[in-house]
């Protein structure tokens, strides 16, 4: 082996996605297996980019729109920018990538949240940048101690706003106190992949701070409420410079053809986004009313998960569950042994999943 | 200061991708499959895609299309890893492998770019006359650059020809570089050189499915050792691979034989195409092993004919500048139609044109 990986490359921990129901199906013989554990959408994609879908079919043998000039189109029409103010990536996650490919040289630092989502520190880690962590207080990004976290080093702050996998958020308020500490210098990123499931007055308006603020970079995403998860479609919005910068290190034909038709018929279905935000909405009221019934300590979520402290180690508990059929997330990898991670699925879905809880509550005691 | 101040060093030259503005009715540029999906394929498709669970994220694994890969190549599962096409692929190696690459040119741009992208230094090595491949100052500056990655695509893009395996052999044995040996075009040349992945180590190989007919689904492959595999699979995106590309990427490798057919008749095509621009005067091409053609013309030009292209409504790649392409021009094989339709714009053009 003539050639070595990266010192950077060693760093990286390969990143541990939720269990595909087929993979267990297949290694415990289960047949009716529920999946709570990747935050996705119980209800699937709107009809209408299920029928978009089939029809892109036609063109598979032409390069995608390299631009996505009528995705970026629709979104401009509905977010009120200029299309040069927004990003396609393959999800999300690509644009996160390509942000630190973007700004930061070996040593530069990225401000992140402790525990946060943990493809931003990774994405840094890759091109041997400083992921300076923060912890969370109560759960939630505690922007006064990464303002101060910020050195003449920073580049990058990253908010996952609602944070993943607490499912806490950041007010407008706190978030404006934030950026007034903050320099210009400093591009701050927030990640609202759950954006449209948030029903609360005082999140942040990010759109307005944008037009008043040139360091601002907003991710959010096809894969949660629009139910596309499967396509690997996200956007980024920023000024033109910033988005312009991107794009200098975005591959040219990054986000595949069928899944830029899908997110076009999805993102103009408002009436289906509405009501997957309803039954969000039900989903949560009935998780946490059954977890306090039994005792169960939870963290209060805007988002379309739960994090669920189970009070002893959740990788047993998770398996316990697994073999019930129920996949949840642990989230040790986080830093947080004694809890998981539960996605609101669908009404019987959820009851499953209490099902479940009580049944190894009962045989515990 | 502003934010953009601080962009990288290598990035801040780098130009974003631009699509050529203009209307065609015929596209000849970025050598697609020029034939939608065979029918029996698309059925087999539509089915498969009534139940695909879109809401899901994709299999992080890619387990069913990695089965097929490994059915079509004759390699094991654990030799494969797959792409958000090969350009994903070609920037995983960079940021995994660093530090400096090293590549023949004219070749595919992504090199040099993704290179850049990734902050690595890059030497491009020209290519000799008719595009040979000059092996003694890869190799030199490989040895001179070390750690080194050569990227060396074979049958090539944009000349067309492929390289003598000789010649590529020796500089797996000698530059000391991990090789990367993209067989983008290897369903039209029918050479590969996955024989040599058991006995060299520093070989990677790269291959795609997008000149098959499926470059808007965005699937390329690499295939090397589980040693080289598992770095490349720390730095890909956990999720870099949707669900419809890779079920129906695994469906048509699985059934290969009508996109062979299709290929057939591309190889075909080609050959007739070829003869075509021979008898046109004025024009220069180039032998090719893939599914495009380079030519040249120094009158009436490049940027000449492809403008008149353009003005009949077909567009093809202006590869127009200084050095080894100057005044040179791609087209890639299109459908029976397409190919009459382009032979007969470029009569016209150079007879138009008056040089004869």
């Amino acid at each position: 082996m003539p050639l070595k990986p990266r010192p950077n490359v060693l760093k990286v921990q390969l990143y541990e996605p939720g269990k595909p129901v087929s993979e267990v199906t297949r290694e415990l013989g289960l047949t009716d297996v529920v999946k709570l554990a990747s935050n996705e959408n119980p209800w699937g994609p709107s009809p209408k980019a299920l029928s978009a879908l089939k029809g892109s079919l036609a063109d598979i043998n032409r390069y995608p729109d390299g631009g996505g000039f009528y995705l970026k189109e629709a979104l401009s029409a509905k977010l009120g920018v200029d299309p040069d103010w927004i990003i396609l990536g393959n999800g999300s996650d690509e644009i996160g990538g390509l942000l630190t490919l973007t700004y930061l040289d070996p040593g530069d630092e990225a401000v992140v949240g402790d525990p946060a989502f943990i493809r931003y520190a990774q994405n840094v880690t890759l091109v041997g940048g400083e992921g300076i962590s923060v912890k969370l207080r109560e759960f939630t990004h505690d922007l006064p101690a990464m303002a101060a976290a910020v050195t003449p080093k920073t580049k990058l702050v990253f908010i996952a706003n609602p944070n993943n996998p607490t499912g806490t958020m950041v007010t407008q308020q706190e978030v404006d106190n934030f950026l007034h500490r903050i320099p210009s210098s400093v591009l701050v990123v927030l990640d609202e992949a759950y954006y449209e499931y948030i029903d609360r007055e005082d999140f942040p308006k990010s759109l307005e701070i944008l037009k008043e603020r040139e360091n601002i970079l907003i991710l959010r995403t096809f894969s949660k409420i629009h139910g596309l998860a499967g396509l690997r479609i996200g956007y980024g919005i920023g000024r033109p410079e910033v988005i312009s910068a991107i794009n200098r290190v975005r591959p040219p034909f990054n986000v595949n053809s069928v899944a830029q038709e899908a997110a076009l018929a999805a993102l103009d279905d408002e009436e289906y986004i509405e009501q997957c935000r309803r039954l969000n909405q039900e989903g949560y009221a009935y998780l946490t009313q059954e977890l306090k019934r039994l005792g169960i300590r939870f963290v209060s979520s805007v988002a379309n998960f739960i994090l669920v402290d189970v009070g002893q180690d959740a990788r047993k508990v998770y398996e316990r569950l697994m073999a019930e059929g129920v996949i949840v997330r642990p989230m040790g990898g986080y830093g947080l042994t004694t809890h998981l991670r539960v996605t609101i699925g669908r009404p019987e879905e959820n009851e499953r999943f209490i099902q479940a809880v009580k049944k190894l509550y009962s045989t515990r005691a | 200061m502003e934010i953009n101040d601080f962009i990288r060093k290598g990035i801040r030259d780098l130009k974003p991708y631009q699509v050529p503005g203009v209307s065609y009715s015929i596209k000849l540029d970025a050598h697609e499959n020029p034939y939608p999906l065979p029918d029996r394929l698309r059925a087999k498709v539509e089915k498969v895609m009534a139940n695909l669970p879109l809401n899901r994220y994709p299999d992080p694994g890619a387990v069913k299309l990695r089965q097929a890969i490994a059915d079509y190549t004759g390699l094991d599962t654990d030799w494969i890893t797959v792409g958000n096409g090969s350009d994903e692929l070609i920037q995983s190696i960079m940021l995994a492998f660093g530090e400096n690459v090293v590549y023949p040119e004219p070749t595919f741009d992504m090199y040099p770019i993704l290179a850049k992208v990734t902050g690595l230094s890059l030497k491009g090595i020209p290519l000799g006359d008719n595009f040979c491949l000059d092996d003694e100052a890869i190799i030199q500056a490989a040895k001179e650059n070390q750690p080194s990655l050569i990227f060396i695509s074979s049958p090539n893009n944009p000349t067309g020809n492929s390289f003598p395996r000789e010649k590529i052999e020796r500089i797996i044995v000698e530059s000391g570089a991990l090789v990367i040996c993209d067989e983008a075009y290897y369903e039209f040349s029918g050479e590969s050189f996955i024989p040599w992945l058991a006995q060299y180590e520093n070989l990677i190989i790269l291959r795609t499915l997008s000149k098959l007919g499926l470059a808007g689904l965005r699937v390329g492959y690499m295939l090397a050792s589980p040693s080289i595999i598992r770095e490349i699979n720390k730095v890909k995106l956990p999720y870099n691979l949707n669900t419809v590309s890779q079920e129906i990427a695994a469906l048509v490798l699985t059934d290969f034989e009508p996109i062979s057919s299709q290929i057939k008749e591309i190889v075909a095509q080609r050959e007739e195409v070829s003869q075509c621009l021979k008898a046109l005067p004025g024009i220069d091409s180039f032998p090719s092993r893939t599914n495009f053609i380079l030519m040249r013309s120094n009158l009436p030009g490049a940027d000449y004919i492809w403008s008149e292209l353009v003005k009949a409504g077909i567009l093809i790649k202006n590869l127009n500048r200084e050095g080894a392409l100057k005044d040179c021009l791609r087209v890639s094989i299109g459908t029976h139609e397409e190919n009459a339709a382009i032979i007969s714009a470029l009569n016209r053009i150079v007879f138009d044109s008056e040089i004869v």
